[in-house]
C-alpha cells in the first residue's frame, strides 16, 4: 500500500455537535426484552446514544459545529473557499448539501463545495481530500462530516437499532508550508458492499410502497429494504482482516514506532472490536479513547467526536486515526500538531 | 493447546475451563448467539492469527473440531 503524503496542510480546529436528546438502553424496552438489550449492549459497548429530532438533519449538526469553529478561530468567512460535506445522510437526493451549507454559512461564491458519500471511513477520506486541495489560492477549508443514522434504522432490528447514534462535526484546515506532513493510506474492497447497506431508496431499487414494508428477516429481525441492513459477522471479519494490517502497514511505511503515538482514534464501530484490535496491535488502551458507550456508532462522525471528547486545545499531539466500514472502505492517517480549537457541543434546536 | 485460549473460550460458553476439552459439545448453529460468534472469531484471531467465518465453525459438533479448523486454516 502506497503512502499518500500531504506536506502543506494543518488542522487548526475541530468542533463536534451532538443532538441534545439522550436515548438510554431502556428506550428500547417495548421492542426488546431486558435480556436482549443487555446482551446487545454487552457486545457493542453502547449504553447511550443521541438521536436527532425529525426536523434536524446532519447538515444542521454540522452547521452548528462550523459556526462555533469559525467564531472560536476568528476566521473571516470570505476567506474560506473550500467546503467538503462527507455524509450518507444528505438533506436531499440533490442538490449537494455542501451547496446549501456554503450559503447558510455565508461563505464566498468562489468557494469550492461538494459532497462525498462515505460513512465509517469518511473522516479520513475527507481530511485527505481537503488537505490535498489546499494551495496558495485556496488557503482555508471547512470539512463537515457527520451522519444521522437513527433516521434509517428499523426500531425492531436488534443488530442496528441500539448500535447507532447521530453526530456532526466541523474541522478547519489551513494551507501551511511549515506544518508537519500528514501521511495517509486509503483503500477499498467493494466486494463486501452488500453486508452494510440500505438496499432500496436509491436508483438501483427505487422507493415504492413495497420497499416501505418491514418483514421478518432470516435473522429474526424486522426490517424493510429502506432500512439499514448490517451483517455484523461479515463486518467483524472484514475489520479483523483489514484494520490491524492497515495500521501496521502505515507504521512500517513511515517508520513510526506505535509506542510514540499519543492517541489512536479508531472509528467507533463496536467496543469489543476496538479492544480486540488494540490488543492485537499491542496498544496501550489508555491511548485508545472510546466514546461508543455514550454516543453509539455515529458513522463518519465517530472519529472527530472521539477526538473532541478526548483531546485538549493547545496541546501538541500526534494521532493515528483509522476509519473502516461501509463500502467496504478504509483509511488511516498519521498527523501531528496542536489544535487551536477542540470542542464538543450540543446542538440547539432553533 | 494454549491454556489461556481454553480459559477465555470457556468464558464465552460460561463453563469452567476444566469442562472445555476437545469433546465439549456444541448444540448446533442455533446455540451460537452473536456475542459467542464474535468472541470466537476474536479469540481464534488472537491465538491462531487466522480469521474464521461464522459459517465455518457454527456447524462444528465439538471444541476439538473447532481447534482443527483453526489449525488447518493457519497451516493452509
Amino acid at each position: 500500500m502506497a503512502i499518500l503524503q500531504v506536506n502543506h496542510a494543518a488542522i487548526r480546529g475541530v468542533v463536534s455537535s451532538i443532538p441534545k436528546t439522550v436515548i438510554a438502553n431502556s428506550y428500547f424496552e417495548p421492542d426488546f426484552s431486558r435480556e436482549e438489550i443487555e446482551s446487545t449492549s454487552k457486545m457493542t459497548g453502547v449504553f447511550e446514544r443521541r438521536h436527532a429530532d425529525d426536523n434536524t438533519c446532519t447538515s444542521d449538526l454540522c452547521l452548528t459545529a462550523a459556526n462555533q469553529l469559525l467564531e472560536r478561530l476568528g476566521w473571516e468567512r470570505p476567506e474560506v473557499n473550500l467546503l467538503i460535506f462527507v455524509s450518507q445522510t444528505p438533506d436531499y437526493v440533490l442538490p449537494a448539501t455542501a451547496c446549501i451549507l456554503q450559503n447558510k454559512l455565508g461563505l464566498p461564491k468562489n468557494c469550492i463545495a461538494f459532497d462525498v458519500n462515505l460513512g465509517c471511513s469518511g473522516y479520513v477520506y475527507g481530511l485527505y481530500l481537503a488537505s490535498k486541495l489546499l494551495n496558495s489560492e485556496t488557503k482555508k477549508a471547512l470539512l463537515l462530516v457527520g451522519d444521522t443514522c437513527s433516521k434509517f434504522l428499523s426500531p425492531k432490528d436488534r443488530s442496528t437499532a441500539m448500535l447507532f447514534g447521530d453526530g456532526g462535526s466541523a474541522t478547519a484546515l489551513e494551507f501551511d508550508g511549515t506544518s508537519d506532513s500528514m501521511k495517509f493510506i486509503l483503500g477499498t474492497d467493494g466486494g463486501g458492499y452488500e453486508n452494510l447497506r440500505i438496499p432500496a431508496g436509491g436508483f438501483r431499487q427505487r422507493s415504492s410502497e413495497d420497499t416501505l414494508v418491514r418483514t421478518a428477516a432470516v435473522d429474526g429481525n424486522l426490517r424493510g429494504p429502506e432500512d439499514l441492513y448490517m451483517d455484523g459477522g461479515e463486518i467483524f471479519n472484514f475489520t479483523l482482516s483489514a484494520v490491524p494490517r492497515l495500521v501496521k502497514n502505515l507504521a512500517k511505511e513511515i517508520e513510526l514506532d506505535l509506542a510514540t503515538v499519543d492517541g489512536f482514534l479508531f472509528h467507533q464501530a463496536n467496543e469489543f472490536m476496538i479492544k480486540h484490535i488494540a490488543k492485537k496491535l499491542k496498544l496501550d488502551l489508555d491511548k485508545v479513547p472510546m466514546t461508543i458507550g455514550k454516543y453509539g456508532n455515529t458513522s463518519s462522525a465517530s472519529i472527530p467526536l472521539t477526538l473532541t471528547d478526548w483531546a485538549h486545545a493547545g496541546t501538541n499531539i500526534n494521532l493515528l486515526m483509522t476509519g473502516f466500514g461501509v463500502g467496504y472502505s478504509y483509511g488511516a492517517v498519521y498527523c501531528s500538531g496542536a489544535l487551536e480549537v477542540c470542542e464538543l457541543i450540543e446542538h440547539k434546536v432553533t | 493447546m494454549n491454556e489461556e485460549f481454553i480459559e477465555e473460550f470457556a468464558e464465552v460458553f460460561d463453563v469452567e475451563p476444566a469442562e472445555m476439552n476437545t469433546s465439549f459439545t456444541f448444540d448446533g448453529p442455533e446455540s451460537w448467539d452473536s456475542l459467542a460468534i464474535v468472541s470466537t472469531i476474536a479469540l481464534v484471531d488472537q491465538y491462531y492469527d487466522v480469521v474464521l467465518k461464522a459459517d465455518d465453525f457454527i456447524h462444528c459438533s465439538n471444541f476439538g473440531e473447532l481447534i482443527q479448523l483453526a489449525e488447518g486454516k493457519k497451516g493452509s
